[in-house]
Parts: structure tokens; C-alpha cells; sequence
């Protein structure tokens, strides 16, 4: 099943880190506490994820169906640019060196695809754009092996180290570096819009490009802009879920979390995904962690998808979205 | 003998709506039910009848997703999931009750539809985007649940091997006598989605498409004709599951997964949404697309890299094409084939005379 490597990623995690199956007692409570832990470690690299959609979504109300082969084409970069400039000797530096060429490399496909593609496909109807996107992730699907073939695929962390007890809750070095990471790359894009004069512009043309662009700001370049900062986001997202996961062709499948988060938390709302990440890591954890050994394997997508159905119910617009009203 | 037009000379409602307007629709139907029906199976052997047999059961899906995405304009991408609920009901119904195929067929597209029509309610409250989030989230909810129940899914691997059809005490084991099975189905199909559209139904369908809020002023109840169109959709995509399954031999979720969707999305828009011939154009062509792919690299690929190498790059390269075509007729031709082939109709049908 396609979703397997995502739902069993906890639980292979918890055989490393050494937790035998959940008992009673105080056990049973460390058990759950871990299982939280895990979780939201997991959804702060969710959130990333899920900020390479949003950012899209802001500037051009483009729903990028293709968020997961994003951040695989961005793992995959730094990979090959890992072990093709043999970078993979220098540690930290070296990491640092990979994903700033992956970066440009994809901030670079990201104007290509926005000048070459997308500039034809303003004003077209909502299915044409889905297809698009989903015709995008197809494409970049196929290519991905062409192009990586025979590329070693691995990230490893930089920081070598034990683990980690923190509380008595015994972490694994790397999550806890990713989930770091994740977090302060999160609040860099968050400044980046609040207070660059550049992000206003991107909230301007999010809240109506047409008074933007009444207002001089010229939306086709920033949203072209946009498409390379969600490159560059993925790049950073897909490198932080090959260290947790295991890198390859595979970490496509995250993008499937990408739905449930943004629904959650909101569309167009960047601490919506960060509080939606965290409610899908949580649950996913507590579905392969709980019901995985009742129901079978890979029920965290089945929660996750149910977590979405309820909030399109209750919440449509989302915890943090803006709410449309449609005049009639 | 050929017949021009000069004007519009209808005088009455059923002449307007006629399903075949003019002579000439009416000769080039001949002409495909003759190539069909009497040339295709001669010339063909066995595989290649079983491509169009692939073909055919592609058509039935196709329509049925063009039902709902392209006359009615609601999203969905779930169209792979709807099939497996048929394949697999109709599977249950034949190994376990021992029914024929009569009673198979009908009622995995009735299970597909009651489960279509439960996935379509949300599209009473929310639309577009949401929409399609939704019914990606009923792919994945059903594609788990029929892997997961082992009372569905007949236990292990998910597989339930399903007897060839019995039509009049023939038991159908060759790729020919399947064929002619199928196009029984197809053509109504056809004829049915055709009928469907130009009749009171179809018209609510349209008017929601054009206009929703105008429909519902109009006095279309808009609840009921998108909940319509969702059944009839699922139905369609249901008797297309038990068709494969009965071409496949076997009843497997693998078949019916999200990249089966995006195929069904991707046909009826590189065939023409909302038109009568686009999810045939689209049908033929996404699913010949892999096949000459394979042949193709087969054939010349060897110059280029070595059978091994060749063997990895297949599939992914099949991928890669789909891909970019699906960006190429959405950019360059966004009505798809059948605008080509209505260009090329428009330009014969008043030949030689069109000034």
C-alpha cells in the first residue's frame, strides 16, 4: 500500500528507540507521553511541509497538488549534490553546501515552471489548475529516478550523538535537530512575510491582487517569487525528512499529509499549519502507536483523513483561515 | 448522396435535440460501428484485442467521470476508489453467491453508487478545492478499508479470483469474445451518457456547471441534481470496476489506487471535458500511451542504454511522458482531442464549399 512508509514510520521508530509494547500502569502513561513527543516532533516537519503549500496557496490561490514530489525533487537534489561534489565528508558544512545548491536549483525550476507554465494558466478554471499540479507531481515522479538514478539517496544527520533523555523520555538526536530546525526555518519564513518589505507585498497580493496591483505591487513576479521561496522551503523539508526517515524516491508520500494539516489549520494560514502539523503528527503517532496492532497497518492515514473530513465539517475555512464570504 | 448543410431548418423540439442531427453523424456511426464491430476483431490477435479490451473498459470509466467533472463541475478524485467498491462487490456477489454476471454487473455499479452518492453529500455544503480534498480523503478511506476488512477484501493479498463471464452457456475465455461482452456495455454507455445529457436531468446538470446559483434561482433543486450526479457517476465507475475485474480474472485494490484517478482525471481533459467523444479520445489515448511507450523504447531503446538500464527506465519514463502531456494540453490545448476533431469534422462538413 502506497501509505505504508509514513504509517510505520513510528512504529519502527519506537523498535529503535528500544519502548516495548505499551503495558500498564506507569508505563502505559510513559508510553502515550512518548508517543506525543514523537508525534509532534514528526509535525514540526509536517508543518514545513505543509508551509511549501501554503506559501503557494497565499500568492496565488494555486492548490499545489505536487507538494510531496516537491520536497522529494528537494531531497533528492541535496543528495546528489551531497555525493556528487563530494560534500558528504565535510559534516555540517558540507550539508550546508548541498542544500544551498538545491536550493537554487529549485528556486530556479520553481521560475521556470511559474515564467514557462503557469504565466498561461491565469484565469483558468479551478480543474485545470488541480490537474496541472497533479500532472506536475506525475511528471516530476517519472523524472525523479531518470534523472537521480544511481545517486545514493541518503542524508545523514550531522550531529552524531547518543540518545538523547530529556524527562525521562528517551529522544533519538536527529528528530530533535530536525523538529529545531523545522521550527526556526518556519519563523524565518514568518518574519520573512511580517516584516520584509517584499512579504508585505506577498500579504498584500494574499488579502486581493487586484488592489495590489492597483497599488503597484507586481503580482505576477511576486507570485513567480513565491513559487521559488516554496522550492527553497522544500528543499530544507525534504533534506530534515530524509534524516528522520530515510531519504529517496518514497518521501514523495509526505506530501499526502500535506491535506489534512492545510484543511485543519487553514488554507492561506501560516500558524494554521504549524497548529494543524502538530494535531496530524499527534494523531498519526497515536494511531500507529495505538490501533495499528488492532486494525492493521497504515491506519494513521485513514485518522488523518478522517481529522479532515471533521474539520470540513465543522470548520471549513479552517482554525486560522480566513473565512470567505461569497456574494451572491 | 453527401448531404451539405445550408441553414438550420428545424421545426420541432425533438428534431432540435435529436441525438444524431445530421446524415453524416449518422454514416460515420455506421462506419464505427463496422470497424468496431466487424473490422477490429478480424484484424487483431489476441493482444491486441486485449488492449482494447483495456480501451473499452477505460471508455465506461471515462464517461462516467465526464458525467460529473465535466457537465457537472464537481471535482472528484476518488473515481479509482468508486470502481473498486463495484469490483469488489460484484466479486463477492459471484464467488460467494455464485450470481451471474447480469446480476453482478448492475449491482457493483448500485453499491458504487450508494457509496458515490455518501462521498458526494459534502459537495451540498462545500465546493472546488475543498471538494477535491475530500474525495481524495474517500480514496484513501476506501482504499484502507477494502485492504483492512477481510470480509470484503476475501483475506489474504486482498484478492478474489473471479470466474470468466457466462453469457448463454458460453463461458467467455478469449480476448475477442470478452471484447464483444464489453462493447455491449460501452455502447450503452454511450447512448446512455448521451441520452442523459440532452434530457431533463442532463440540462440541471449543465445549468449547475454554467451557473449554480442561476440554476437554483431558476428552480433546480441544486441538493438533489449534484447527489445525481454523483451516483451516476460512481455508477458508471462501478460497472467499469466489475468490467476489469472481469477482464483481469481477479478482484485487487492495487488496481483501483489514487494514480487511477488521476489517469480517469487525466483522460477526460486531454479528451475534452463535457463533450460526447472527449472520454473516448481520452480513453484511447492515455491508456495506448504507456503500451506504445514500452514498445517504442523497446524497439529503439536498445541503441541508446542497456536492457537492464532500460528495463528500471520504463516506467518512470511512462510516468514522465503522462505528466508532461497532461501539462502540454492544458496549456497549448485546453478543450483537448475532441477540438481537433471537431475542427476537422467543421472543416468536412462543409467541404468543398466553405466559404
Amino acid at each position: 500500500m502506497r501509505a505504508a512508509p509514513i504509517a510505520t514510520l513510528n512504529a519502527t521508530a519506537a523498535a529503535s528507540a528500544g519502548w516495548p509494547e505499551a503495558g500498564g500502569g506507569h508505563r502505559f502513561v510513559a508510553y502515550f507521553i512518548w508517543l506525543v513527543v514523537y508525534g509532534a516532533l514528526a509535525g514540526a516537519i509536517y508543518a514545513l511541509v505543509a508551509l511549501t503549500f501554503v506559501i503557494v496557496y497565499k500568492a496565488s490561490r494555486t492548490m499545489n497538488f505536487a507538494t510531496g514530489e516537491w520536497v522529494m525533487f528537494g531531497a533528492l537534489l541535496t543528495s546528489s549534490g551531497l555525493h556528487g561534489f563530494n560534500l558528504a565528508g565535510a559534516g555540517l558544512a558540507g550539508l550546508l553546501g548541498a542544500i544551498l545548491i538545491a536550493a537554487l536549483a529549485m528556486a530556479a525550476f520553481a521560475t521556470a515552471l511559474s515564467r514557462v507554465v503557469l504565466r498561461h494558466m491565469t484565469g483558468r478554471s479551478l480543474m485545470a489548475m488541480i490537474m496541472l499540479t497533479l500532472g506536475l507531481g506525475t511528471l516530476m515522479r517519472g523524472f525523479g529516478p531518470i534523472i537521480f538514478k544511481g545517486r545514493a539517496n541518503a542524508i545523514v544527520s550531522p550531529i552524531e550523538s547518543d540518545y538523547i533523555e530529556i524527562l525521562g523520555l528517551v529522544l533519538p538526536p536527529e528528530r530533535l535537530l530536525s523538529a529545531v530546525v523545522a521550527t526556526l526555518c518556519i519563523a524565518a519564513v514568518g518574519c520573512f512575510y511580517q516584516y520584509t518589505r517584499t512579504g508585505l507585498a506577498l500579504r498584500a497580493i494574499a488579502a486581493d491582487p487586484a488592489a495590489a496591483s492597483g497599488a503597484g505591487v507586481d503580482v505576477t513576479g511576486h507570485i513567480t517569487l513565491s513559487w521559488a521561496l516554496a522550492g527553497i522551503v522544500a528543499v530544507v523539508a525534504g533534506v530534515l525528512w530524509s534524516i528522520v526517515s530515510g531519504g529517496g524516491i518514497g518521501t514523495a508520500l509526505v506530501g499526502m499529509k500535506v491535506f489534512p494539516i492545510v484543511v485543519i489549520g487553514g488554507l492561506n494560514s501560516i500558524p494554521g499549519c504549524i497548529l494543524g502539523a502538530m494535531v496530524i503528527g499527534v494523531a498519526d503517532s497515536l494511531a500507529s502507536g495505538y490501533l495499528d496492532r488492532l486494525v492493521g497497518s497504515g491506519v494513521s492515514i485513514v485518522v488523518s483523513s478522517l481529522l479532515l473530513l471533521a474539520a470540513l465539517w465543522l470548520r471549513p475555512w479552517g482554525l486560522f483561515g480566513e473565512r470567505v464570504a461569497t456574494r451572491v | 448522396m453527401f448531404y451539405r448543410e445550408s441553414g438550420v431548418f428545424k421545426t420541432s423540439y425533438a428534431a432540435d435535440t435529436a441525438l444524431m442531427p445530421l446524415p453524416n453523424t449518422r454514416i460515420g456511426a455506421a462506419l464505427a460501428g463496422v470497424i468496431f464491430l466487424a473490422v477490429l476483431p478480424m484484424v487483431f490477435g489476441e493482444y491486441g484485442m486485449s488492449i482494447c479490451n483495456l480501451i473499452l473498459i477505460a471508455i465506461v470509466g471515462a464517461i462516467g467521470l465526464n458525467i460529473l467533472v465535466g457537465y457537472t463541475d464537481q471535482v472528484s478524485l476518488g473515481h479509482g476508489a468508486f470502481m473498486s467498491v463495484g469490483a469488489y462487490a460484484a466479486a463477492n456477489l459471484v464467488v460467494r453467491m455464485d450470481m451471474p454476471f447480469w446480476v453482478a454487473i448492475p449491482a457493483g455499479g448500485v453499491m458504487a453508487a450508494f457509496i458515490g452518492t455518501l462521498v458526494g453529500i459534502p459537495s451540498l455544503r462545500i465546493k472546488g478545492l475543498y471538494l477535491a480534498i475530500t474525495t481524495l480523503a474517500a480514496q484513501l478511506i476506501i482504499e484502507w478499508t477494502i485492504n483492512h476488512v477481510p470480509a470484503i477484501s476475501g483475506g489474504a493479498q486482498s484478492t478474489i479470483l473471479m470466474p470468466p463471464p457466462e453469457v448463454f452457456g458460453v463461458v467467455l475465455k478469449f480476448q475477442w469474445q470478452i471484447y464483444f461482452f464489453l462493447m455491449v456495455f460501452v455502447i450503452i454507455a454511450m447512448v446512455g451518457a448521451a441520452n442523459l445529457i440532452r434530457s431533463r436531468i442532463g440540462r440541471a446538470f449543465i445549468a449547475i456547471r454554467d451557473q449554480d446559483i442561476a440554476a437554483e434561482i431558476i428552480g433546480i433543486n441544486i441538493a438533489r441534481y449534484k447527489l445525481y450526479a454523483f451516483a451516476i457517476s460512481s455508477f458508471y465507475a462501478g460497472v467499469a470496476g466489475v468490467l476489469y475485474t472481469y477482464y483481469l480474472g481477479i478482484a485487487n485494490y492495487e488496481q483501483f489506487q489514487l494514480t487511477v484517478s488521476i489517469d480517469f482525471l487525466a483522460m477526460i481533459i486531454i479528451g475534452g471535458l463535457g463533450s460526447p467523444l472527449g472520454p473516448v479520445f481520452g480513453a484511447i489515448f492515455v491508456t495506448l500511451l504507456p503500451i506504445l511507450v514500452r514498445r517504442f523504447l523497446e524497439t529503439f531503446g536498445g541503441y541508446f542504454m542497456d536492457y537492464s538500464t532500460l528495463a528500471a527506465t520504463i516506467p518512470s519514463l511512462r510516468l514522465a511522458i503522462f505528466g508532461s502531456l497532461i501539462i502540454f494540453f492544458l496549456v497549448v490545448e485546453p478543450e483537448g482531442l475532441n477540438r481537433l476533431w471537431r475542427k476537422v469534422r467543421n472543416y468536412f462538413r462543409t467541404w468543398p464549399f466553405s466559404y
